[in-house]
């Protein structure tokens, strides 16, 4: 955890910013730009689509995506075989480089990119992931989202959306403020937490997005306390957020079975999870972050004197069953006795 | 450790990747996974132990061993790696 507010030792992983987007929202762009400006990092980028980065003193590696199932025929647990390689042979030359960039291609699925950092406790030693950042077309994106997708196959857009932690909303200047509007509203529908940085020409402040923290839930929620909270009911899209906030403690076998279940039943629909829990009888607040049936978690700061003991979490996924998670949920309460 | 989340780098995991890298005579340039999943079959333990093995160049190879990390032996090792594969990607 790396909070420079409290006395938390330094996260010295390197961190990894994962950059997704459909082809023409602007990602090449804004990679060179990440390349090419005065931050004094020096950034290793893993790029997917060849030849499009050309930059002499930057670390530019080639990748082929090779999806590895772990677990025969589940979704839930494929990770990036390109990837687990590479981030090998560069924790190797380690002393070379301050930051990893991973450039997928536009038509990727984000999943497989973000398990790879919660399946292998050797990479999640060495590096953390920093954030997933979607470059988004604000001209193009509705048809995109809009598009129907034959039975069984993902609308890649959504996807993109709904695992981002920060969404570059590129290309403002060729879309109409009720465009704007329009498009704001969906990326919340599906992601209302995400962080949304309006561009044109990808041009932001680079501090927008490299080393946000964005999977360390202690350090986003001391930035912006409402950020597990604000979630808000949404009835008219597939893919969408739900958000729990529930004051109390948790009776560890209780969450433990019903989570378990969760992921289990729900787990490929379930693109993302994060939240801060307060475990009957843990002095410290527990915090995890999940990629469909993946979860890491670890035990944060301490509950403070007289702060109230509360569970916030979210889940990003598809046709998800508000009612049924907070009812599932509330039924982990160490209160909850014989109700449970 | 709650919710099955992934356990954090152990002595043991080391030693079950170094015991993977000695049988199968691997060069520094292979990555080596070892994962316990959830197991989402109906009648499967609850828990699972994933073994991947990804050469820099050449075929990923996978292996599963129905039983945790935690009671995984050499003896179990030596038995899966080095029966016939059954399994790859």
């Amino acid at each position: 955890m790396t909070t420079p507010a409290t006395d938390e030792p330094r996260d010295e992983r390197v961190p990894v910013t994962v950059l997704t987007g459909f082809l023409g929202s602007g990602k090449t762009t804004l990679l060179n730009r990440i390349l090419t400006e005065q931050h004094g990092l020096r950034i290793a980028v893993i790029e997917n689509e060849f030849g499009e980065v050309g930059v002499d003193d930057a670390l530019v590696l080639d990748a082929e995506e090779e999806i590895f199932e772990m677990n025969n025929g589940c979704i839930c647990c494929t990770v990036r075989g390109d990837l687990i390689r590479i981030l090998g042979a560069l924790m190797r030359r380690r002393e070379t480089f301050d930051h990893i960039l991973i450039e997928t291609t536009g038509l990727a699925d984000p999943a497989p990119v973000a398990q790879t950092f919660f399946m292998d406790d050797e990479i999640a030693a060495q590096l953390r992931l920093d954030a997933i950042v979607t470059l988004v077309d604000a001209a193009h994106i509705l048809q995109h989202l809009d598009e129907v997708k034959p039975e069984g196959v993902e609308n890649e857009a959504v996807e993109q959306i709904a695992f981002a932690d920060r969404i570059v909303l590129n290309k403002t200047d060729l879309a109409d403020e009720a465009t704007l509007a329009e498009v704001t509203g969906r990326i919340r529908a599906i992601n209302s937490g995400v962080q949304i940085i309006h561009a044109q020409h990808a041009h932001i402040y680079l501090p927008q997005v490299l080393d946000v923290g964005a999977f360390d839930l202690e350090r986003v929620l001391a930035d912006d306390p409402s950020f597990l909270t604000e979630t808000e009911h949404q009835h008219d899209t597939t893919v969408t957020s739900v958000g729990i906030d529930l004051p109390g403690e948790l009776d560890e076998d209780r969450l433990n079975r019903w989570l378990g279940t969760l992921l289990r039943t729900k787990g490929v629909d379930i693109f993302r999870s994060k939240g801060i829990l307060a475990l009957a009888g843990a002095p410290k607040r527990y915090v995890f972050q999940g990629v469909h049936m993946l979860l890491d978690g670890e035990f944060g700061r301490d509950w403070r004197d007289g702060e109230e003991r509360r569970n916030r979490l979210v889940f990003i996924g598809r046709d998800l069953d508000r009612e049924a998670l907070e009812r599932g949920f509330a039924g982990c309460l160490a209160t909850a006795g014989a109700a449970a | 450790m709650p919710l099955g989340a992934r356990p954090g780098p152990s002595p043991q995991l080391r030693e079950l990747r170094q015991t993977v890298r000695r049988l199968l005579a691997l060069d520094d340039d292979t990555a080596v996974v070892v994962r316990q999943l959830t197991c989402a079959e109906p009648g499967c333990p609850p828990l699972e132990t994933i073994i991947a093995v990804l050469p820099m160049n050449g075929r990923a190879r996978r292996w599963t061993l129905h039983t945790t990390t935690e009671q995984i032996t050499e003896d179990d090792l030596r038995a899966a790696l080095l029966a016939p594969p059954h399994e790859g990607a």
